[in-house]
């Protein structure tokens, strides 16, 4: 049967996601969308993980035969599904500050349109 | 004998660090339980503080001894000579923080056990960042630095411009992260490594068509940190950020950020970089970038600082020079065909940052003691030395230092940032440099003749803020130790070099202590 997530799908749904959050970023105005869009670049970045550290595992993990040395490459061969668990924490929390920050903005210019937010242009 | 014990107490842990969190919990635990907020000032003070001194004892207590460089963590963090002069720099930024907040505190209208302890969290974030060893390590110790001070940037609730200025800050640094971890992802993919140390060799041994992915990968971490220390052209929201946060945050940003950025760069650029690429010295692509970043950052910077009216918006474009300046250093370190030059050039490196720490947040000190509630910036020095002739004092040495001139730690500073690059080879760039600087020095002697030639605008308060001791003690260490610099500098120039010899000498693996699980056998 034919693999249905070939590295190449994978690699441009990530390329995909990447540009449509530098997209966002840079074009959008409104600063929740600016927020999601930065968001989905980490998400892009995931995937990218994900996928690195499978075609690893799946080259990296054979020939071990002991029960020690296959826990050792089993850690060392996920080291990017790792990364992408730490990505994930830190993203969560980027999201809280960033909410915040518009949440204080929004407050003092009841407005979180970022193109109305240029007091400090002199 | 006792597993659990051992697992509980087997890691070896970064003391300072520990320190500083322990430190900022304590802030933050007073400041909740406080009846009145203006009588826990001064215990968040010294806890503050006393928080900082332990790390400061405990990384001496590390530096000394029979001391070989070793990575803790499970290869996440690597203890040596290098990281802890960074550590030390980060701290002598936070503990200019600690004192220039305790009188400016009132009027960003919030406790200071909040401020403190972000800026110690920050701070600590900015330990593991100048000591951490493999990408998962970079990436979180960022983000710990950058996310407190995204909430510092913003941390004056009662004014839109700190908003605005948190607002730019996050999504600027926010998106470079997404580039920075983009770049780290793409540099996993190739070499299947995490750990600096690897990522060189691995990238030597790989075939071309990887070999660009990976190099693309290093290309946006680069860009990742450039946005960190603000270079050219990812300077935009320098100026901005700096005017618009609160005056002692962005002192602390000026300093702090600036060692951990640069302590991250360089020994990324030492470590991750491969020594040779097919058979020649790895440089023209590294260089080429670094080349240019580093021109630009000190033409731009310098050229639009001339122009600025109000001096903290100065002070941020000097800031943006300054990056080049280092920038210079990190490309002088790379065209050293030997290691012993090229830890030459980051000696230069270390020992700038330290005059630039003090300089400029003595700079950012001094405004925060001539702000008022009208004025937030203390843009208003005119006639200064009438009214405080000590304060102009202190602020002439800061600016003399940043200008370069000697008999300041500033001039040493740049002799060895500009003699290193000229001996690499990097004429030009050094012609550049120098060109620059002479700018550079016009608006900062420009500053010099607002405070003593120009009378006071009517009106002024006179020394308002003269009981204002933590400022004081800021401005009056800050200067010393500017001067000291300058008329002494063996002693620091010396562990400069002692700190860089560790890291860009070629050296054997070093030992992971106390490792959870053993390294995982190479999978080539």
């Amino acid at each position: 049967m034919e693999e249905l997530f070939t590295p190449t799908k994978v690699l441009i749904l990530s390329g995909a996601l990447m540009s449509i959050g530098v997209y966002g970023v840079l074009a959008r105005r409104n600063l929740i969308v600016m927020l999601m869009s930065l968001e989905m670049m980490l998400v892009a970045v995931n995937v990218v993980l994900v996928l690195f550290s499978r075609m690893h595992a799946s080259e990296g993990m054979a020939g071990h035969v002991s029960q020690h040395t296959y826990e050792a490459a089993f850690l060392g061969a996920h080291t990017g599904q790792i990364f992408t668990l730490m990505i994930m924490t830190v993203a969560a929390g980027e999201v809280g500050v960033g909410l915040a920050i518009l949440v204080a903005l929004y407050r003092s210019r009841n407005s979180i349109d970022v193109d109305q937010a240029r007091e400090l242009r002199l | 004998m006792y597993p659990l014990l051992e697992t509980l107490f087997g890691f070896d842990v970064f003391m300072p660090v520990v320190w500083l969190f322990l430190a900022a919990v304590v802030c933050v635990s007073i400041e909740l339980g406080a009846k009145d907020r203006a009588g826990a000032k001064l215990p968040i003070f010294y806890a503050a503080l006393g928080g900082v001194l332990l790390a400061f004892v405990s990384l001496f207590n590390t530096w000394g001894g029979a001391f070989e460089p070793h990575l803790i963590l499970n290869g996440g963090v690597m203890i040596d000579r290098f990281g802890l002069f960074l550590c030390a720099g980060v701290l002598i930024g936070t503990a200019l923080c600690c004192f220039t907040s305790l009188g400016a505190i009132d009027r960003l209208r919030i406790g200071l056990g909040d401020f403190l302890g972000l800026v110690l969290v920050a701070a600590s974030g900015m330990l593991l960042l100048v000591t951490s060893y493999d990408l998962i390590m970079i990436f979180l110790s960022v983000e710990l630095m950058s996310l407190a001070i995204y909430v510092l940037a913003g941390i004056n609730r009662s004014s839109g411009r700190s908003a605005e200025a948190a607002m730019k800050y996050f999504v600027m640094g926010a998106f470079a992260s997404g580039f920075l971890v983009l770049g780290m992802a793409l540099i996993y993919g190739v070499t299947q490594t995490i750990s600096l140390a690897e990522i060189g060799d691995a990238l030597a041994a790989k075939d071309n068509a990887y070999r660009n992915v990976a190099m693309l990968g290093i290309g946006m971490v680069v860009i990742g940190f450039a946005f960190k220390v603000g270079a050219v052209p990812f300077h935009q929201w320098v100026p901005d950020v700096y005017t618009g946060a609160p005056t002692p945050v962005t002192g602390f940003m000026a300093v702090a950020v600036k060692f951990a950025a640069f302590g991250a760069l360089g020994r990324f650029v030492v470590e991750a970089f491969p020594d040779t690429l097919g058979g020649e010295k790895f440089s023209p692509f590294g260089m080429g970038m670094f080349w240019a970043i580093a021109a630009l950052s000190m033409v731009i910077g310098n050229w639009l600082a001339v122009t600025q009216e109000n001096v903290k918006r100065m002070l941020a474009y000097s800031s943006i020079a300054h990056s080049g300046y280092l920038l210079m250093g990190i490309v002088a370190m790379q065209a050293y065909p030997d290691s012993l030059g090229s830890s030459d050039a980051m000696s230069a490196i270390l020992f700038y940052l330290l005059v630039y720490a003090f300089g400029t947040g003595g700079a950012f000190a001094l405004l925060t003691w001539t702000a008022t509630d009208s004025n937030e910036d203390g843009g208003d020095l005119r006639g200064l030395a009438k009214r405080s002739p000590g304060m102009a004092l202190a602020m002439s040495i800061f600016m003399l230092s940043l200008a370069g001139i000697p008999l300041t730690g500033g001039f040493i500073g740049k002799y060895m940032l500009f003699s290193s690059a000229i001996e690499a080879g990097e004429i030009w760039l050094a012609v550049i440099g120098i060109l620059a600087s002479i700018v550079g020095a016009f608006y900062y002697l420009r500053v010099i003749v607002l405070m003593y030639m120009k009378d006071p605008t009517p009106g002024e308060a006179e020394a308002k803020n003269a009981d204002d001791w933590g400022v004081r003690f800021a401005l009056l260490t800050a200067s010393i130790a500017t001067v000291v610099l300058g008329l002494m500098p063996n002693p620091f120039v010396a562990r400069a070099e002692n700190a860089s010899v560790t890291i860009s000498a070629p050296q054997q693996p070093a030992p992971v202590l106390n490792a959870a699980i053993p390294a995982a056998p190479s999978r080539s």
